[in-house]
């Protein structure tokens, strides 16, 4: 008897519980997207801590707010990592902040999983990319709107690096299928004056508009552009980062007939999802959505403890050994882990807006596609001369000054 | 309780052996319990893990092979030659006669050196320009062509739309007339998107990687599978014949559960049942590139074959350890009882009187130690015992010396008793012709006074008044009365020496030995007695009265004098009780006479069997023999008389004549 009990003791001598850093944004301008990240990725926490959690011990969730700046980002990963002693973290919407905390995890070997699609062109081996690359969202949408919407583009965005770098490769791959740019335009992060763009597109009558504003931004322009005399119908919006969280904080009759490319519509009918979503609102509340980033960061947490699990270890490098084995029956579909790529094999799919402000998938790639970090054999020399040069226009920083 | 009890009290050997049986039998169960289920836990473990282990290694081989090919025909898709012959590709040209251009050349050499199956060059009108392998899709179209609805023409329309690699899934392809897949990759040079290239693996190959048992044992085995629709097809890749994915399992249904788990995108491991519907131990995952779920699998029985081995030896051991464990208690219990035996052995013998014997068991033990003690008893005892008998030994010789003294002191007082009853004789035998003379004489005397007293009456008138009456007085009154003291005087000196004449007789007389009831002696003896018990109311009880062998004269002396005295010495002041009973035993009689009579007084106790005693009721008629004669009739026969007696309460008169051996000791004369 004695026996058994020590036997027990032993099991159950290291069980102290494992802490988790979850890094975004609880104010600022990016608060209205990463808030709903934050709980997502608690969402995922609790499930697993549920089932008894990793190596059977509970995760802690430690949340750092990252107030929307890049440098506070930065401060807050060391943080987490030398005093919290998290064992992972799990943050980060804008690639400006990414690319603030990425030398910190770097430095620390400490581990990032990424959750919101960005521009690609980036390979930190202490980063694990969930969010889908161009190649998995961009690049199939541009590829769908010019067979389906037009090929007149008209791109606007937001002044910083993903926007910069998602229309430097949108205009690469126009090149290749024929498709005519009209127009360009950016407004720092966090501007609501848009007045430019729209009369900009009011004025070329581009067949779509594409659409890499990010943050509460959106909520100007939407607005902006219903004022003015265009509509969904003779010029419709495709949005890269738009999901249901902002839709929500819209009047979504400005939002109807415009399109979203993600990975991840709450709407997508099977089985995974409707659980999914189902167990997120009795957790979170009713009136609650999903969005392609919450689901990424669903995805990150679940792919983390089933590697740590599956290593029996919450050792950064036996992870990242590990998941390259790793699949998930993701609310997506299944997704699986790059080879040699730190990103995620992701869907790639185009939602139109509607009135209930939710998306109606018009269009799905039938398979999920591989992560390509460097697409349309985009050297990465290449890459790191565009977006030093943005880095050094924006007077060191990954985004253009905001508007005050 | 009883049992125990019982238990308790069964042989040492036995308790030792079952106790020794229990505790063992109880520690080796539960301790090899243990051990075993912390052996099979971890051989569940192990064997999951090591299924994993297959499967990680497994999903890392095909997808590195995959994403080598991938490379390979990116590196393809950007080879000058390539991109020379796609832009050289005039569609109005294009003829499906087979071309042998010096590029082409150039290009199989290349994929030959990659070993490569097939490797098409296709134009971005879907014309496929060149086939390495040459095989009947060549030269056609793949969007309008024959083949049109191939993976191949799937993945060049993808790859073209996508602007990225894509990969097909595993299907039958027809020109090959086997299973392959293909991975499509578009030809971007200067801004322009040229074609495609395409490389053709088929699936005998990547099957190949994937069917290595190594470390499967002789179960297991890797089982590929791809989901189309709701079915899952398989390929298990050694107990099926075909390496075709054509094994259907319905997804949902309850066989085959890891495949569908992996089919879900589930990475996983656990014991469950396969396509056979067999227990297997099963690590399953899922391979992106070819939305294929593997599942690597031993049989369970296989698996948990050392937990049966174990299972075995473990009952084994155990039974081994009982074995011993009864053995060595055997040999514990014979260590403590052996010498116990051979020490009750030694104390049965020495009990038996063999003082010599001494346990030669040495031991430093308890046992050692009890035997150590028995021998110091032992030692002990023996010396006590010499010196009892030394002791013995000086007692019987200090008996012999008093023997002796006795014999002699005996032989003198029998000698001094002779004088005495010699003396005794004499005196009433040789005292009495004297008596006779002065009985004689005296008569004469007498007659001679009454003739003095004839005389003087004759001459009493010659005399004087006074004379004659002073004659008168003399001769008729003081005389006569002398005479008449000295006739009494003779007379009971007489009687004293007739008595004593008599004890000496008595004592000297010879027995004749008869058997003698005493219970009619006793009541004769009554009747003769009747007029004075009358006469005192007395009651007689005669108790048990044995038949005896003695001289009838001595027993009816003995017995007239007690009762006589009995009634003799009644009291006066109630009613008689007399009570005569007679116990005999091994040595002799005992005759003892109880009356509720006068009793003796503390001070007269001396004087009972003294001769011409008598007690003081002087009322009371004897001569004061009775119980002197009784004295000497008893002694004579080595006898004695005893008597208890209170004043006023009464007495018991108990006479001991001994067995008649005695009587061959003649009473000395």
């Amino acid at each position: 008897m004695a026996l058994a009990l020590f036997m027990i003791g032993c099991q159950n001598s290291d069980n102290q519980p494992i802490n988790i850093g979850i890094l975004h944004s609880q104010t600022g301008t990016m608060a209205i997207s990463e808030k709903a990240v934050i709980d997502a990725t608690l969402f995922a926490i609790e499930e697993i801590n549920a089932k008894g959690g990793v190596l059977g011990r509970k995760l802690i969730p430690v949340i750092a707010d990252g107030k929307s700046d890049p440098e506070i980002f930065s401060i807050q990963a060391k943080r987490l990592i030398t005093v919290d002693k998290v064992a992972v973290i799990f943050g980060c919407w804008t690639s400006a902040s990414r690319k603030m905390v990425k030398p910190v995890v770097e430095h620390y070997k400490s581990l990032l999983f990424y959750p919101v699609q960005y521009e690609g062109m980036e390979l930190s081996p202490h980063i694990i990319y969930t969010g889908a690359v161009p190649n998995q969202q961009i690049i199939p949408a541009i590829s769908w709107a010019s067979e389906h919407l037009g090929k007149r583009l008209y791109l606007v965005g937001s002044d910083y690096i993903f926007p910069r770098v998602a229309n430097w490769l949108i205009k690469r791959q126009a090149a290749l299928q024929g498709i005519q740019i009209v127009g360009e335009n950016y407004q720092p992060l966090g501007s609501n004056i848009f007045s430019t763009a729209i009369a900009e597109i009011t004025r070329l009558q581009p067949d779509v508009v594409i659409n890499t504003i990010n943050g509460d931004s959106n909520i100007s322009f939407f607005k902006a552009f219903s004022e003015s005399s265009l509509t969904s119908k003779t010029t419709p919006i495709l949005s890269f980062s738009i999901g249901e969280n902002e839709l929500a904080r819209m009047n979504p009759d400005k939002m109807t007939g415009h399109y979203a490319a993600a990975s991840y519509f709450q709407s997508i009918d099977s089985e995974a999802n409707h659980k999914f979503v189902k167990a997120f609102k009795a957790r979170f509340g009713q009136n609650r959505v999903l969005s392609d980033a919450m689901e990424a960061a669903y995805i990150g947490v679940h792919l983390w403890a089933q590697a740590a699990e599956l290593v029996g270890s919450t050792e950064n490098s036996n992870i990242l050994f590990n998941l390259r084995s790793q699949s998930f029956a993701a609310p997506e579909g299944i997704i699986g882990f790059g080879l040699n790529s730190q990103h995620t094999w992701k869907h790639a799919r185009i939602g139109k807006v509607t009135a209930d402000g939710q998306f109606d998938i018009v269009w799905k790639f039938e398979k999920m596609l591989r992560p390509n970090p460097y697409p349309l054999k985009i050297l990465s020399d290449e890459a790191k001369q565009l977006t030093d040069v943005l880095y050094d226009r924006w007077g060191l920083h990954w985004a253009a000054p905001q508007a005050e | 309780m009883r049992r125990f009890i019982r238990f308790s009290s069964s042989p040492i050997r036995y308790r030792v052996v079952a106790a020794l049986f229990v505790v063992v039998f109880l520690s080796a169960i539960s301790i090899s319990y243990f051990t075993f289920k912390q052996f099979e836990s971890s051989m569940i473990h192990q064997a999951v893990e090591h299924m994993a282990d297959i499967r990680n290694n497994r999903i890392h081989d095909i997808r590195t092979s995959i994403q080598k090919s991938i490379r390979d025909n990116e590196r393809f898709s950007t080879l000058p030659a390539v991109i020379k012959d796609l832009s050289n590709h005039n569609p109005a040209e294009y003829s499906e006669t087979v071309s042998n251009s010096p590029i082409h050349n150039a290009i199989d050499q290349q994929g030959e050196y990659y070993d490569l199956h097939d490797l098409f060059i296709i134009s971005t009108n879907g014309n496929i320009i060149h086939s390495m392998g040459n095989e009947v899709d060549a030269r056609t179209n793949l969007l309008s062509g024959p083949y049109k609805e191939t993976q191949l023409a799937k993945v060049f329309r993808q790859a073209m739309q996508m602007l990225q690699p894509q990969i097909s899934t595993v299907a039958y392809y027809e020109p090959s007339s086997e299973a392959a897949l293909f991975i499509a990759t578009p030809v971007i040079h200067d801004n322009k998107i040229l074609g495609v290239t395409a490389v053709q693996i088929n699936w005998e190959e990547l099957h190949d990687t994937l069917t290595s048992i190594t470390g499967l044992g002789e179960s297991g085995e890797v089982v590929a599978g791809i989901l189309k629709q709701d079915k899952a097809y398989l390929a298990p890749l050694r107990h099926m014949p075909s390496a075709e994915l054509d094994l259907e399992v319905t997804m949902g249904s309850s066989l085959a559960g890891p495949i569908q788990y992996a089919l879900q995108g589930d990475v996983g491991s656990a014991f469950d049942k396969d396509y056979r519907d067999i227990d297997v131990a099963a690590a399953w995952g899922y391979i992106p590139e070819l939305q294929m779920g593997i599942v690597v699998k031993m049989d369970t029985e296989e698996l948990l074959e050392p937990v049966e081995q174990m299972k075995s030896i473990t009952l084994i051991i155990v039974a081994g350890i009982l074995l011993i464990a009864v053995f060595i208690a055997y040999l514990l219990a014979r260590s403590i009882t052996a010498p116990l035996a051979r020490l009750t052995d030694s104390t049965l013998r020495y009990a038996e009187g063999d003082i010599s014997v001494r346990s030669t068991f040495r031991s430093g033990d308890e046992i050692g130690q009890l035997a150590t003690a028995f021998n110091v008893m032992a030692d002990h005892l023996e010396e006590y015992n010499r010196e009892i008998r030394t002791k013995n030994l000086a007692l019987i010789k200090a008996g012999e010396v008093l023997e002796q003294k006795v014999c002699e002191r005996t032989a003198t007082l029998a000698a001094a008793n002779e004088e005495i009853k010699s003396f005794a004789y004499i005196v009433s035998h040789d005292l009495r012709s004297p008596l006779v003379n002065m009985k004689g004489f005296t008569g004469e005397l007498e007659y001679t006074l009454k003739e003095i007293s004839e005389l003087t009456e004759r001459i009493e008138e010659k005399l004087e008044q006074r004379d004659r009456k002073t004659m008168h007085r003399l001769i008729q009154e003081d005389i006569p009365e002398s005479f008449s003291f000295i006739s009494t005087s003779v007379a009971k000196m007489d009687h004293m020496l007739t008595a004593i004449l008599t004890l000496s007789r008595l004592g000297r007389r010879e027995l004749h030995i008869e058997s003698i009831d005493l219970k009619p002696l006793c009541d004769e003896i009554l009747a003769t007695l009747t007029h004075q018990i009358k006469q005192t109311g007395t009651t007689v009880e005669l108790n048990t009265l044995p038949v005896i062998d003695n001289d009838r004269i001595v027993i009816e002396q003995i017995m007239n004098n007690l009762i006589g005295n009995a009634i003799k010495y009644l009291a006066l002041d109630r009613a008689g009780n007399i009570s005569i009973n007679a116990e005999s035993d091994d040595n002799g009689i005992t005759i003892n006479v109880t009356d509720n009579g006068r009793g003796i007084s503390e001070e007269e106790n001396d004087k009972v069997f003294q001769i011409f005693r008598r007690g003081k009721h002087q009322d009371v008629q004897g001569e004061g023999m009775g119980l002197a004669y009784v004295q000497t009739l008893a002694r004579a026969q080595n006898g004695s008389i005893t008597f208890e007696s209170e004043e006023n309460v009464g007495s018991t008169f108990s006479v001991f004549l001994p067995l008649n051996s005695n009587f061959s000791n003649k009473p000395e004369v």
